[in-house]
């Protein structure tokens, strides 16, 4: 590839060693080129070679090819240099290959298939001040010329850096490119990075090379001038040092090839990628100052995030803090551990707000000192946006939350809150969009009961998964008769029977001093639909009922049963929106479909009025 | 009133369509000068309600049945207190859909 700027193509003469004599009358040379990335063979024309002969053409001169023709010569592109001008002159050969290799054999860029076997000559002229795209009628697949150089001209690593080899970074200490000046045209650069974060080994077999396995690894690397980038680590690479990357540490990298990054699957934010191979080199700089390569945020308008939903890219926000949800936890299916949660919403400029998922330390620390503020300002770093109530974010174990940050974009939003935005009314982000109305996942769709309901055959095995639908129904009835609570362990929430004075728990054999009572009932949910029994647990029982199986023990075992029956009756007809959990169930040896509550509240009016319109809206827009 | 021939729930926009109609008005009372209140309907524009009763409102949002007197101005017939969080903008949504695109439903 050649790296073009606007005076035509510089070229280095990397291995003039291979200047040989093609022919015994007129004196014809070959020689190896190369602009760093990659080196290719060519032919010096009869005029070119005088000054071969007076020496002004050696190996490491730079040259700038004014005219050439490409040949192609058994297969491979070999151009025939015509005209060119000495432009500079490099102690060491910066070829990204290896010296030798542009002379010695084809260079990588010729052993892409050629269109046609045979001769094809075609005279280019390259035109000073037309650019580099100017050259674009060399039509060969081995000589490209990019369209253009992305951000400005690009110094070749053999002008730029005279002196020390560049195949040495380590040692040489040459000057580190800035992360910002990476681009696909140029390979022979280093940078010095910080590991902020290192990703899981991952491997997968190669289908069409006789099964072998290819490994990998994925680490953002941050700079002093604040870019990110991600580079990937391949093969043996990636084996020799994914124990030997540190995060937090700083290293010198140098070789890779930079490639366009796909934005649907990069957390990083750059357009580029970089990929770390055999022939890449990493040492570790210690006298790098880390503290300094910090991620600079960039960061994104609420009003903006829908876009950036379904993407793995990962997002900066600042916002004024609206409200602050109390602490929750989940449970973990995989391994049954709590993780802390808690919801606040941010406010910005755009007069959007969006809801902001914290999860473990973050939830509990930063929720809790988030709490007692009066509005304060937050910065997040790193978080995921979903697609969820439109759009929602959440934050992920990296990262950071900043309280009442300082800074420019946090004063221009601190005064814009206090002047205007704390009486204007704000509105939720995922507003109106379709995937706040769409089906599936987690998106809010609602199913009706009748929905819900599978004819036998339909059934998945007793296995599969759970299928969750989100319904918002009426309690028609809690059938009195029912045995509505069991008596449990306190620690493990197992049945526990009677023993002399304590109650004997089957599952860990120990026996307790007291039980509690909790909450397996069965109740009549109806909606526009029709109906449906569902099984309710103790969360969600006690939220139902408004108090806790303990309590209603006294009234359901009382001689009167008319308390405890009006005490159900008032729960009727009272409305929620549930999240319903079906699955299959072997009984008797046949499967059933059950279908249980996995979590419930209560219809917000007002929220519920917001879903309808938009419904309404967008079925007439 | 009559449920065969409900009331249209207007905002201030509407009410010119109504002169001389019961219409259902809700809205958050904003001030009270002798037997007059302003209220500000949903779409933000204020309407001086005429008033039968005195103006003891126990809540800020109210609905008004009255007779449109003029396209800024309804005599009460009745009242309903509403509370003190009600929507106004998506009640307004409601008035415009009922008055219009769906009003075959409503009439």
């Amino acid at each position: 590839m050649f790296i073009g700027n606007r005076h035509g193509a510089f070229l280095c003469l990397s291995a003039v060693e291979s200047l040989t004599s093609l022919s015994e009358g007129k004196p014809k040379f070959s020689c190896g080129l190369s602009d760093g990335a990659d080196s290719i063979s060519a032919v010096l024309a009869t005029q070119v070679n005088l000054r071969v002969g007076a020496g002004e053409i050696k190996q490491g001169t730079v040259l700038r090819l004014t005219e050439y023709t490409i040949n192609l010569v058994n297969g491979a592109a070999r151009p025939l240099v015509l005209d060119c001008e000495v432009v500079g002159h490099c102690d060491e050969p910066a070829a990204a290959t290896p010296p030798a290799a542009g002379a010695t054999e084809p260079p990588a860029t010729a052993r892409t298939p050629a269109p046609a076997p045979g001769k094809e000559n075609k005279a280019v002229k390259a035109e000073p001040g037309t650019g580099a795209g100017g050259s674009g009628g060399v039509g060969t697949a081995a000589l490209k010329t990019p369209a253009a150089v992305k951000r400005g001209p690009t110094p070749l690593a053999g002008v730029a850096t005279p002196g020390p080899s560049p195949f040495t970074p380590g040692s040489a200490r040459r000057a580190a490119q800035p992360i910002q000046a990476l681009n696909p045209y140029n390979n022979g650069w280093t940078i010095k990075a910080r590991v902020a974060s290192k990703g899981q080994m991952r491997s997968f077999e190669n289908k069409g090379a006789g099964g072998a396995t290819t490994s990998l690894f994925s680490v953002e690397l941050v700079d002093e001038q604040g870019t990110a980038i991600e580079a990937t680590l391949w093969r043996e690479l990636a084996e020799r040092y994914f124990d030997v990357l540190e995060e937090g540490k700083v290293y010198w990298i140098s070789r890779g090839k930079v490639k366009p990054a796909n934005r649907n699957f990069t957390t990083v934010r750059n357009d580029y990628t970089i990929n770390l191979d055999n022939g890449s080199e990493i040492e570790e700089c210690t006298e790098a100052d880390a503290s300094r390569m910090q991620a600079r945020l960039n960061y994104v308008s609420i009003a903006t995030l829908p876009g950036y939903t379904g993407k793995r890219l990962l997002v900066d926000l600042l916002g004024v803090v609206t409200a602050v949800g109390p602490l929750g936890s989940v449970k973990r299916q995989r391994d049954g551990t709590e993780l802390a949660r808690r919801d606040i919403t941010l406010a910005d400029q755009s007069g959007k707000t969006v809801t902001v998922t914290l999860w473990g330390r973050s939830a509990e620390e930063s929720g809790a000192e988030l709490e007692a503020l009066p509005h304060p300002l937050v910065s997040i770093s790193q978080c995921r946006v979903t697609d969820y109530n439109g759009v929602s974010v959440s934050t992920i174990t990296r990262s950071a939350i900043a309280i009442n940050p300082e800074g420019e974009e946090a004063d221009e939003l601190r005064g814009w809150w206090d002047a205007t935005g704390c009486t204007a009314s704000l509105s939720h982000a995922g507003e109106g969009l379709a995937s706040a109305l769409k089906s599936g996942g987690a998106a809010p769709e609602r199913s009706t009961l009748a929905a819900l309901r599978k004819e036998k055959d339909a059934l998945q095995g007793a296995d599969a998964k759970p299928e969750y639908a989100s319904i918002s129904a009426t309690i028609a009835a809690i059938d009195p008769a029912q045995s509505l609570y069991y008596q449990a362990c306190p620690d493990n929430n197992r049945k526990v029977v009677a023993q002399g004075d304590g109650w004997f728990c089957e599952f860990d054999g120990k026996t307790y001093p007291a039980m509690v009572r909790r909450y397996v009932m069965q109740a009549r949910f109806c909606d526009d639909s029709g109906e449906a029994t569902l099984s309710v647990f103790d969360d969600q029982a006690r939220m139902l009922l408004g108090m806790a199986a303990d309590e209603v023990a006294p009234l359901k075992e009382a001689p009167d049963p008319k308390p405890y029956e009006a005490m159900l009756e008032r729960v009727a007809w009272s409305e929620w929106l549930l999240r319903v959990q079906s699955r299959s169930q072997e009984y008797n040896g046949e499967l059933r479909q059950r279908l249980s509550v996995a979590s419930l509240k209560r219809i917000d009016f007002i929220e519920e009025s917001r879903r309808m319109v938009a419904l309404l809206t967008a079925s007439s827009a | 009133m009559a449920l065969s021939t409900p009331d249209p729930r207007v905002n201030f926009s509407l009410l010119e369509r109504f002169v001389g109609q019961r219409v259902c008005l809700v809205g958050r009372v904003e001030d009270t000068a002798s037997n007059f209140a302003t209220v500000l309907a949903a779409d933000g524009g204020k309407v001086k309600v005429k008033l039968s009763r005195p103006a003891d409102f126990d809540s800020s949002f109210v609905e008004f049945i009255g007779t449109v007197d003029a396209p800024n101005q309804i005599t009460e017939i009745d009242r309903t207190s509403f509370g003190n969080t009600f929507e106004l903008s998506t009640y307004n949504e409601l008035c415009k859909l009922s008055c219009g695109e769906h009003g075959v439903i409503f009439a």
